[in-house]
């Protein structure tokens, strides 16, 4: 039996050595995974025995089992389907469109210096300004629903996007731009031959925090206007004091951000495969 | 006919904080096939030069003529190839290669395989479909010469191509490249500063006066070889040292 599980932990080792290597460290990689799950499962059992011998009130923080059956219930019905895809659908379009206008945006920027040059304290402003505070602007504006909320989302990330991707631009070695004037291209070709591939890894970053960013406004404008999603589940819940909705909007929303960031990840390793 | 004429060529740079004039009145032609060292001090117009010849900067003064035309923007004759290769480590060695047929249009069937020839003359045909990052500097700088080749120039300009490798690379990448550039009957212009490089590659050596920058002077280089030329033998030429001690006394006084 230990044979057999030191043969898997040293599987592809060169020399004894090198299995010694590999043992150390897929039994840190193990313990890791090992500790992360623990941590979770704990905290898990902790809280479901609390609510039960109520050393906390379980009213006011629910309990897993109860999440549990929340969760299934919902799904049931069709309102786990029903929230959840409405979070996620206003998230994506909010994070698509700020994304390509974004990245559209920050190429106009990288095209003309003089653009830049003008356009840079207002995209320092609109920065530092809290986006939430325009919500009740945009729902006058977009109206009571969906598209106000898009909106949000939208507006949350796309300056994050110009800055980041904008700079990215801007600091593209030079020299490779040079080599490229040298065999004639023209400034489309240096864009797209150069510019936007040199870039990919700074423009997926900008991705990655994005994602995150459209779904809070995506949230946050639920809070406002919303008949559905997750957000609004929240709201609902607290609103008419049911915890366990509250708790299991919020378990689901953690679910769907890990989800959307993944995707993130799994789009750059497809398109960025020279960087290993 | 002269391959390459400066007449007369000011150029000046202007930042906010002034201005720097880098050449003055610098004239000399190079003949077709000749391939010119040019060595000087350190900030006296060398890459401008190559940059005007490449047509990306213009002279604020005089003119610069290949095949006695004007060098009016980028020319499709020239050929530039910069101290680092700067291959682009997200498309393959072939694809390196390639570029500057892609970007001129001229990506077909012939030219592809041409590219790939040259790959393979260097020793690279196995590393078609590596990537940059999977290759050592000498190889890499062998797949920038490829890619400059690559796009048939006329007139190739080099500036310090090999002063970013080890030494051992290095001499052999000179000799290298040497050989391949005499047995393609290329005009070649290098910027060096390494003496015994211009020397043992070149047929003549144009020294730099300190900015702005003027033709101090003119070295028609004669080694006696006996056998195949290389770069080595080159280094073994009794004139050799000759040349070595009067390049370095010119280049003495201003280091
Ligand atoms: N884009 C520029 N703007 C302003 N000044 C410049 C610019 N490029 C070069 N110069 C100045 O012009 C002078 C000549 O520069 P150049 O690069 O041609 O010198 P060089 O002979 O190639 O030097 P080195 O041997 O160090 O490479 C230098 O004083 C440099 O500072
Ligand atoms: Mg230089």
């Amino acid at each position: 039996m230990f044979k057999f599980i030191e043969r898997i932990l040293t599987k592809d080792a060169v020399t004894t050595e090198h299995g010694q290597y590999l043992k150390r460290v897929r039994l840190k990689k193990i313990g890791v995974k090992f500790s992360q799950l623990a941590i979770l499962a704990v905290v898990i059992i902790a809280w479901e025995l609390a609510a039960r011998y109520k050393v906390i009130d379980p009213f006011i923080t629910s309990y897993p089992t109860q999440i549990a059956k929340t969760i299934y219930k919902m799904a049931l019905n069709g309102e786990l389907v029903k929230h959840t895809w409405t979070t996620i659908y206003e998230t994506l379009v909010g994070f698509t469109l700020g994304a390509i206008i974004g990245l559209i945006v920050a190429t106009a920027l990288w095209w003309s210096d003089y653009l830049s040059k003008v356009f840079e304290p207002y995209i320092v402003l609109l920065n530092a300004l809290p986006k939430m505070a325009l919500g009740p602007i945009l729902i006058i504006w977009l109206g009571n629903g969906v598209t106000a909320i898009i909106g949000m989302s939208l507006l949350v990330s796309i300056i994050v996007t110009i800055m980041m991707v904008y700079n990215g631009f801007r600091e593209t070695d030079n020299n490779k731009i040079k080599l490229l004037r040298t065999l004639g291209a023209n400034q489309f070709q240096i864009f797209k031959k150069v510019v936007l591939m040199e870039n990919l890894p700074t423009i997926f970053s900008a991705l990655k925090v994005n994602i995150g960013l459209s779904l809070v406004g995506t949230i946050v404008g639920e809070f406002l206007v919303s008949k559905a999603g997750l957000g609004y589940l929240i709201v609902y819940g607290g609103q008419v004091f049911k915890l366990s909705l509250v708790m299991t909007s919020v378990i689901i929303l953690c679910i769907v951000a890990g989800l959307l960031y993944y995707l993130i990840v799994w789009l750059e390793k497809r398109l960025i495969k020279w960087e290993n | 006919m002269s391959k390459v004429e400066f007449k007369a060529v000011g150029m000046k740079y202007h930042t906010l904080e002034g201005e720097t004039e880098a050449l003055k009145d610098l004239s000399f032609t190079i003949e077709d096939n000749q391939f010119v060292s040019l060595i000087g001090p350190s900030g006296c117009g060398k890459s401008t030069t190559l940059s005007l010849l490449a047509g990306l900067l213009s002279p604020t003064d005089g003119q610069v003529m290949i095949d006695s035309k004007e060098v009016d923007g980028i020319n499709q004759r020239v050929a530039y190839m910069l101290q680092e290769d700067y291959l682009f480590p997200w498309r393959s060695i072939l694809d390196n290669v390639l570029l500057g047929l892609e970007i001129r249009g001229e990506l077909n069937d012939s030219s592809r395989k041409r590219a790939r020839q040259l790959l393979a003359d260097y020793g690279l045909g196995d590393f078609e479909d590596y990537y940059p990052t999977q290759l050592s500097g000498g190889m890499r700088q062998r797949v920038a010469l490829a890619r400059t080749l690559a796009i048939e120039p006329d007139i190739l300009l080099l500036d310090e191509p090999f002063s970013a490798l080890d030494y051992h690379t290095k001499l052999a990448l000179e000799d290298e490249v040497a050989q391949i550039l005499r047995e393609e009957k290329k005009t070649v212009i290098l910027v060096t500063h390494d003496i015994g490089e211009a020397i043992a590659m070149s047929d003549r050596v144009l020294v730099f006066s300190e900015r702005p920058g003027e033709i101090k002077s003119d070295y028609k280089i004669d080694l006696t070889i006996d056998g195949e030329y290389s770069t080595f033998k080159a280094r073994e030429a009794t004139e050799f040292n000759r040349y070595f001690n009067s390049l370095w006394e010119e280049l003495d006084i201003y280091v």
